[in-house]
């Protein structure tokens, strides 16, 4: 037994030798490092505010920034707000109603109208909560065909949040009201080869137990 | 003059003085290198996860709670970066492996009696479990105590142990498999 343990001891000590040969940084790191630093603070200000728990990995914000039409983005909404947007929506929506109405009266095809009652409900539903978070998902991918967006918040039903093409080519958008706290979440995205699972480029990411990466992102009051 | 101490610094660069961090990034740019190049197998990766730590460690110094630890709290943020890293890694192979026993039926080979080869080493280094790599890391090559550790990964000590002691197995399994014990 003894001789055992020595001899893996042995062992360990042969192959850790090595691997405790030293490594140095290049001479360019410093200045690598500093150079992203300046851009950080010239684009975020200097780093003031806790954002970071350094052994909960990180969070959306916490990446180097990405473009702006690469970044998701979140408003915060207290009670009173919500319920003067609720209203606000509400009458977007009459006023839609009655738009869609006079589009087939005059024969024009109302599909667009349609398709925007759904995102009004369910903004108007959300508001009953005590803050409401409206989360701009967005994703990159020029191969896409379509792209939806699965999570907890929709029981991770597929067909459940499409995201729309946004105007430039390759960007896809979905804005979706979220209550306070970490969801986590994954894009659905078809193109020619198929369907694909992707995680948020931008965003922390979790493996779950069969080695599926998805993305979190924590919403309202920061969760340590 | 004395060196100015890590919570000196980070003061200073919270007061709005960035150039101070470069100061911390000079002391501290060789203190992780080995373990990232261990960790991800290759140099340039092992560059990006530090540098990328390192700019996180910028964004977030304000949540640095204890400034005179600021070393160990960015070694976690390292970590981290590692893992993350291996993670994305994992997920691209799989695009390209399909078959994993196809895979594992063949070994890199081995030569018995080069264990001094560091490339052989760090070839079977990377062939381990993610989280068996970090430990024997930490522990081997790092010379961590498992207490220390245990403050770095979030890892309990008992099961710190039990990675390391499979990872000496595999090792020795894709070393010296003459000895192996399995």
């Amino acid at each position: 037994m003894i001789d055992d343990i020595d001899d893996t001891n042995a062992f360990v000590e042969r192959i850790a030798k090595p691997l405790r040969t030293e490594e140095h940084a290049d001479s360019s790191f410093r200045n690598s490092v500093m150079s992203a630093v300046h851009n950080l603070a010239r684009t975020e200000g200097v780093a003031d505010s806790p954002r970071l728990s350094p052994s909960g990995g990180t969070r959306l914000a916490e990446r180097p920034t990405p473009a702006w039409w690469k970044r998701s983005y979140w408003i915060r909404v207290n009670a009173l707000t919500a319920l003067a947007m609720a209203a606000g929506v509400a009458a977007l929506a009459v006023g839609l109603f009655l738009y869609s109405g006079y589009s087939l009266a005059s024969g024009r095809r109302p599909q667009d109208v349609a398709v925007r009652r759904e995102p009004v409900r369910e903004t108007i539903r959300e508001t009953v909560h005590d803050t409401v978070h409206i989360v701009r998902f967005v994703l990159v991918d020029s191969a896409a065909r379509s792209v939806s967006l699965v999570g907890e918040f929709n029981q991770w039903q597929k067909g459940a949040t499409a995201l729309r093409a946004a105007g430039r080519p390759g960007v896809w958008t979905v804005d979706v009201p979220l209550t306070d706290g970490r969801h986590e979440y994954a894009f659905i995205v078809r193109d020619a080869s198929g369907e694909r699972w992707v995680a948020d480029p931008v965003a922390e990411t979790k493996l779950d137990d069969f080695g599926t990466e998805s993305s979190v992102i924590s919403v309202g009051t920061p969760t340590t | 003059m004395a060196p100015r101490s890590d919570a000196d610094l980070i003061a200073d660069v919270l007061g709005g003085n960035v150039d101070a961090y470069g100061v911390l990034v000079k002391r501290y740019q060789d203190a992780y290198v080995r373990f990232a190049v261990r960790m991800l197998g290759n140099r340039d990766d092992a560059d990006d996860a530090l540098q990328s730590a390192f700019v996180r460690g910028f964004r977030a110094l304000g949540s640095c709670k204890d400034p005179n630890r600021f070393s160990a709290w960015l070694y976690q943020i390292v970590i981290n970066e590692c893992r993350t890293l291996v993670a994305r890694r994992a997920r691209r192979d799989r695009r390209f492996v399909r078959d994993e026993d196809e895979l594992h039926a063949h070994p890199a080979p081995t030569v018995p009696g080069q264990l001094g080869d560091l490339e052989e080493i760090q070839r079977a280094l990377d062939r381990l479990d993610a989280e068996q790599r970090e430990a024997f890391v930490l522990k081997h090559v790092e010379e961590l105590s498992y207490e220390e550790m245990a403050a770095l990964t979030g890892a309990n000590v008992s099961a710190l142990k039990m990675r390391v002691k499979r990872a000496c197995d595999r090792l020795r399994q894709l070393l010296d498999p003459a000895r192996s014990y399995s």
